[in-house]
């Protein structure tokens, strides 16, 4: 039973994704911000020293950006779900009481972050200051709750599916990757005093989460989101999604043996994560033929541009961030020495940026343009285009700056010091890698600065648009 | 393995892929645009990816088996590009056929 809206109208469901959108664009501004002083601090040390220790701003940097990145999922997910099935989500109430308790739940988290910082090593602190694994820190008692909200969301897709009485392609598949969702992040919560198995199922949240379920899931709000934006059929989007799953899954699941390298385990993983991390550019590779294809098709016109060039900047980013710069340095032989050095997190900020942050800006611009003007044939601004190109020189620079550094700890630290102490401190006093923190937050204020370009498109495409439907569409 | 090894086989590795990569952008461009020349600029990417294969297995830092899985990898990213257009052409005739 559909329950179609005229156009105009939101679902209660899409009403509910925009906050998401919104809360997870202000975490966005919080992950740049601490990012900013953590770059600051390799520059300056003594900088808030004893009071904002780096340790603390590089925790709130990257668990920021994990919450705003699941935060947009799931705004995604409840902006395009009503659309896919064509009615209400299921539990819409359960979902806002989800949301309000996640929402309250980070507060808390970053003001113990922020006013407690750390405890004695003892179940108090794992319970209530911070869990202490990297990435994962926060506390078990948010833990807990993250699994009930991701609990809750699988419950609104899966009793959505079910009350509507079809399944289609697209949400079987998020609800298969949902459960893995939920499940995996269990696993970050074993606790066991042998440290290679602690890192062996640590990994299981964080690579797992990161290269299989979250690539997943924005395959998923991109699929429906390509539907929508570009009118694909969707026999050819679905067809596109099971290619994905099956190359992702295919490559992802046992390339996360490039993390089992040097934490214990057993030497087959050597060859088994080599194997798969190898392959792991190829469909990323694939992607790009079809970005291609879909861009030319469409000759980069659609009836929103912003979201048209972030989906397009979604095919490429993922290859060159998670493809490019983690084949460089994934091969056993180099990962040896460069494991750990600035080259971690210049992949890093490439690939979630390319994967995950465009990809929900995709969805952020086509919500706003079914909640502003849904009347107009094309939604567009002057102001995205400088927030889309500083963005994308910020994150490039950025990461550029840390490879050059990490380039420099890999061959003076490791590869010719034989990582001694002293070749640590010639690392870190060589002019490239001090070069290259310097590059690193100067890049890091202009993406600042494209943060809050971006946030004032945002909060104003489509506002100012005064003309009729029918005259921009003369005019077009 | 020496710091020579680690700096070539990283330099290399990022060419191979990198170039992968533009090799498949130039050519669904080309095709795309029905421009030959820009098909035939492609191949120039194709050329260097396979480059910077060579350039990882023709040393003898690698053991064999690294060496066979560069040389699959390489040959899948020559064949990848003509692959996905005709997948991705094929795809979209059969479907605004029906």
């Amino acid at each position: 039973m559909t329950q179609a809206l005229p156009q105009g109208k939101l679902y209660e469901s899409q009403k509910l994704a925009l906050w998401y959108f919104w809360v997870a664009l202000a975490l966005f501004g919080a992950q740049v911000l601490f990012g900013l002083l953590a770059a600051w601090q390799y520059l300056d040390p003594g900088f808030l020293y004893g009071k904002l220790n780096f340790m603390t701003n590089r925790m709130l940097h990257i668990n920021a950006m994990i919450v705003w990145l699941l935060l947009g999922f799931m705004g995604g997910v409840y902006w395009f779900l009503p659309l896919e099935l064509g009615r209400e989500v299921v539990g819409i109430r359960l979902a806002r009481f989800a949301f309000f308790t996640l929402v309250a739940a980070v507060g808390v988290v970053v003001l113990v972050y922020l006013l407690v910082q750390y405890g004695p090593g003892n179940a108090l602190t794992l319970w209530f200051i911070t869990e202490g694994r990297e990435y994962i820190e926060a506390p078990r008692w948010a833990d807990i709750g993250i699994v009930a909200v991701m609990a809750i969301f699988l419950y609104n897709v899966v009793a959505t599916v079910i009350r509507s009485g079809r399944i289609t392609g697209v949400a079987a598949v998020l609800m298969f990757d949902l459960i893995a969702l939920a499940g995996l992040y269990m696993a970050g919560m074993h606790y066991t005093p042998n440290i290679s198995m602690d890192q062996y199922f640590w990994w299981w949240v964080v690579h797992l989460w990161v290269e299989a379920t979250w690539e997943v899931l924005v395959g998923s709000i991109m699929a429906m989101a390509l539907m929508h934006l570009l009118g694909t059929p969707r026999r050819i989007v679905e067809t596109w999604l099971y290619l994905e799953v099956a190359l992702v899954f295919g490559t992802g699941i046992l390339g996360l043996g490039h993390h089992y390298f040097w934490i214990g385990t057993p030497e087959y993983w050597l060859g088994l994560g080599g194997f798969f991390s190898a392959l792991e550019p190829i469909p990323l590779v694939a992607m790009v033929v079809h970005a291609v294809y879909d861009a030319g098709m469409h000759r980069m016109q659609t009836v929103n541009q912003p979201a048209l060039f972030w989906a397009i900047a979604q095919a490429f980013g993922n290859f060159v961030g998670a493809g490019v710069w983690g084949f460089m340095q994934t091969l056993p032989q180099i990962n040896l020495y460069s494991h750990g050095t600035q080259l971690a997190p210049a992949h890093g900020h490439l690939a979630f940026f390319g994967a995950y942050v465009t990809a929900i800006l995709t969805a952020i611009y086509m919500a706003l343009h079914q909640v502003r003007r849904p009347d107009l044939p094309r939604f567009d601004s002057k102001l995205w285009k400088w927030a889309f190109v500083l963005m994308v020189v910020g994150i490039f620079g950025m990461s550029a700056a840390m490879t050059v550094a990490g380039f420099t700890q890999t061959m003076v630290e490791r590869a010719i010091g034989g990582s001694t102490w002293q070749a640590y401190i010639e690392a870190q006093t060589h002019p490239w890698f001090q070069n290259g923190m310097v590059w690193r937050f100067v890049f890091g204020v202009f993406f600042l600065i494209s943060y809050l370009v971006l946030i004032w498109d945002l909060a104003t495409i489509g506002k100012g648009e005064t003309r009729a439907a029918k005259e921009v569409g003369a005019h077009d | 393995m020496t710091s020579e090894a680690v700096r070539d086989l990283m330099l290399f590795g990022m060419l191979m892929v990198s170039a992968a990569g533009f090799y498949a952008m130039f050519y669904a461009l080309g095709r795309m645009l029905q421009r030959p020349g820009v098909v035939r600029f492609s191949y120039l990417f194709a050329l260097l990816q396979a480059l910077g294969a060579l350039g990882m297995i023709l040393p003898p830092y690698l053991d064999p088996f690294w060496k066979y899985l560069i040389t699959f990898s390489s040959l899948v990213y020559l064949f990848v590009p003509q692959g996905m257009w005709w997948v991705v052409t094929t795809f979209h005739e059969r479907e605004h056929a029906h």
